[in-house]
């Protein structure tokens, strides 16, 4: 047997591309075949352990338009344990909800930023919560700011755009025109704008349905020389970086060529008529320029009123409690709810709502529900003047002199 | 053939050592010029509607373009930490120049830019979302909280939001923002009525759990005469007869409705 491998040893030349193994060889690598196997075993293997070990926690947050913040946190936990302590990320937390693997609802304790939930044999918990904390406002940028212990994901606002970025991302998926950012754990930061592009676009969109909807009855016949004009303006302002304005200026020249259409359909076309259209576009004219004007003054009013209404008030009908009295009365009252409770008494006892929202950075619908505690509390009323929401310690009133 | 073995296993364990980490250390480099790039156009159009932009704000904005430029380049590279460099300076110099122009008090034009309506249709998603949540946990508890109204509300504040009635749209967020208050209290409350239940449940594991324990212990004794006495004093829980005592006392709590108290022993097990 032997001797016939020695013959094809030595064989001269192999045709091309062909390659000669010893006998021998191939038994060797037969022997070593276990040990490859083992290894491709243990590689195969390990993809499962780095599964089990590297996956075990969840955290991700879904960053809202006003500033709110949903957190989704899942981890493992022991199943032999009574409870589990869970940090949070913020101190002031709303709606929060802890589940267990099969969607048991657990009960929970929330003090400050921890929670102690009873997990009673659990082996894996899901936290949602939502919390204002990891987000502030500077200007029109908004900041989330964070540290993790573990990997995280962050869901930005639509026609967010971020301007600044203290960490390399893992990655960057677009979710339903959202951000979806991959991030490593440690501190980070990131710095975003709402709506500068976006409305750019919105008003190219705008602008360009406008342009339609006008040639298109350009071409049964109908002049829109108001409308055109309309538009013209939009493009301007557009050209400006007024892309608000040129939005508006838009939908307003698409309506005017509606109008400038119909007039065109309902009426024959005599002298007499021709003053109508005429009379017609000079109602429009002016109810756009009365409603332009009453805006305007609308706004300026609105923009004045926070200090005019306040100082106009007459103060001497009230008395607003002084802060010391309601913490007296009201002794359960939250920390931060004391802190708008002194502000509103260091403000002679009435504020705007927008006034808390500047002082205390926080988000319209968590002042609001601050605002509306307060009023369940029986501490505040809150009155609508100008459209904006005034909020006024529970005076104590002395005689309606 | 043994070298070669070694050899072999020696490879497969670094891979599994350092193929994570290799896998989780690239990060998708087209994401960091996308934010790159996103954030540079986004400040040009800002500086653009300045009308007299300081030299400073110019300078920053240069840097950090440029700074963009090379991270693009750094991509074509291949060069992974030089990218990561030039993005973490472009975004350092954007956020400076962001901060700029903040300061300069001209933004109001662009504040007034952000849409109400986009802000209430984020308010619905959000509402939505948590309201999905908590049904689908009433659902899975056997909760009954009944959640027409809000999906009554919910469609109708969209319906609203499409027609640009955006003040009706606020009045129905805070009534459905008080639905799921009361939906959460609701369950928190269904939550706790049902955690006796669960320390019944798990207090009735641990006391099986110490009987299994007392029952091991007890033969590893037998089999091991040769423990010695500090061991045997060391923790409380070594000794068959302290699980047989404590097993029997929770039992006692358990059948007698105390399940607090039988948390309260539970608890110090733990550490053991």
């Amino acid at each position: 047997m032997s001797q016939e491998y020695q013959v094809t040893e030595v064989q001269p030349v192999l045709p091309e591309g062909m390659i000669f193994v010893r006998i021998n060889c191939i038994l060797t690598t037969m022997v070593r075949a276990p040990v490859i196997a083992a290894c491709f075993l243990l590689l195969a293997l390990s993809s499962f352990v780095q599964y089990a070990i590297g996956t075990p926690k969840v955290l991700d947050f879904t960053i809202y338009s006003e500033g709110i913040t949903h957190v989704f946190y899942q981890t493992d936990t022991d199943p032999q344990s009574p409870d589990s302590i869970l940090n949070l990320y913020g101190n002031s937390i709303e709606n929060l909800v802890v589940q267990d693997e099969n969607g048991t609802l657990l009960s929970s304790k929330v003090d400050g930023n921890i929670a102690t939930v009873e997990t009673l044999g659990a082996a894996t918990i899901k936290a949602d919560y939502d919390t204002p904390d990891l987000i502030s406002k500077n200007g029109k940028t908004w900041t989330f700011q964070v540290n993790s212990t573990v990997d995280y994901s962050v869901l930005l606002p639509k026609n967010s755009v971020i301007v600044g970025m203290s960490v390399s991302p893992l990655n960057l998926q677009t979710v339903d025109d959202q951000s979806l950012i991959s991030l490593p754990s440690g501190s980070s930061e990131i710095n975003y704008i709402i709506g500068v592009l976006g409305t750019s676009q919105t008003a190219t969109v705008a602008i360009q349905k406008a342009q339609d909807f006008i040639n298109t009855i350009n071409s049964t016949g109908v002049q829109t020389p108001m409308a055109l004009t309309k538009l013209q303006e939009a493009r301007a302002d557009f050209n400006q970086g007024k892309f608000s304005d040129a939005e508006s200026l838009a939908n307003t020249a698409k309506s005017l060529a509606l109008q400038e259409q119909q007039t065109f359909n309902s009426v024959p076309n005599t002298s007499s008529n021709n003053f109508t259209i005429y009379l017609l576009i000079g109602i429009i004219i002016a109810a756009s320029a009365a409603g332009f004007i009453i805006m305007k003054r609308t706004n300026s009013k609105s923009r004045s009123s926070n200090t005019v209404t306040l100082n106009e008030t007459p103060k001497n009908r009230y008395v607003a409690p002084d802060k010391e009295t309601i913490y007296k009365l009201k002794p359960e009252l939250r920390q931060d709810d004391k802190d708008i409770v002194a502000f509103i008494s260091e403000k002679g006892g009435q504020v705007f709502e927008s006034e808390l929202r500047k002082k205390f950075l926080m988000p319209r619908t968590t002042m609001w529900r601050a605002v509306k505690r307060l009023e369940r509390e029986d501490v505040i009323d809150i009155e609508k003047v100008d459209q904006q929401n005034l909020i006024k310690l529970k005076k104590i009133e002395e005689d309606n002199k | 053939m043994k070298a070669i073995a070694v050899i072999l296993l020696a490879l497969v364990g670094t891979l599994i050592i350092n193929g994570p980490i290799q896998s989780y250390a690239d990060p998708q480099l087209d994401a960091l010029l996308q934010i790159a790039t996103q954030a540079r156009d986004n400040l040009k159009v800002n500086i653009s509607q300045i009308s007299n932009v300081s030299d400073e704000i110019k300078n920053l904005f240069k840097q950090g373009s440029d700074e963009t430029d090379a991270l693009s380049n750094a991509i074509d590279k291949k060069d992974v930490a030089s990218a990561r460099k030039h993005f973490l300076s472009a975004m350092n110099f954007f956020k400076s120049t962001n901060e700029k122009i903040n300061s300069l008090g001209t933004t109001q034009a662009n504040n007034q830019q952000t849409p109400d309506v986009s802000q209430l249709q984020d308010d619905i998603t959000r509402i939505e979302k948590l309201g999905e949540t908590l049904k689908t946990i009433a659902i899975t508890n056997h909760a009954t909280f009944d959640f027409t109204q809000f999906d009554q509300l919910i469609q109708k504040a969209k319906q609203d939001l499409d027609n640009g009635n955006t003040n009706e749209v606020s009045k129905l967020i805070e009534q459905t923002n008080q639905i799921l208050t009361n939906a959460h209290h609701s369950l928190t409350e269904v939550a706790k009525q049902r955690t006796s239940d669960r320390i019944k449940d798990f207090a009735a594991k641990q006391i099986q759990r110490l009987d299994q324990a007392g029952n091991n212990t007890q033969n590893n004794v037998m089999q091991t005469p040769k423990i010695s006495s500090t061991d045997k004093t060391s923790s409380n829980f070594t000794f068959p007869e302290n699980q047989k005592d404590m097993s029997a006392k929770l039992k006692k709590l358990v059948s007698e409705g105390k399940v607090d108290e039988a948390l309260k022993e539970i608890k110090p097990l733990k550490k053991h």
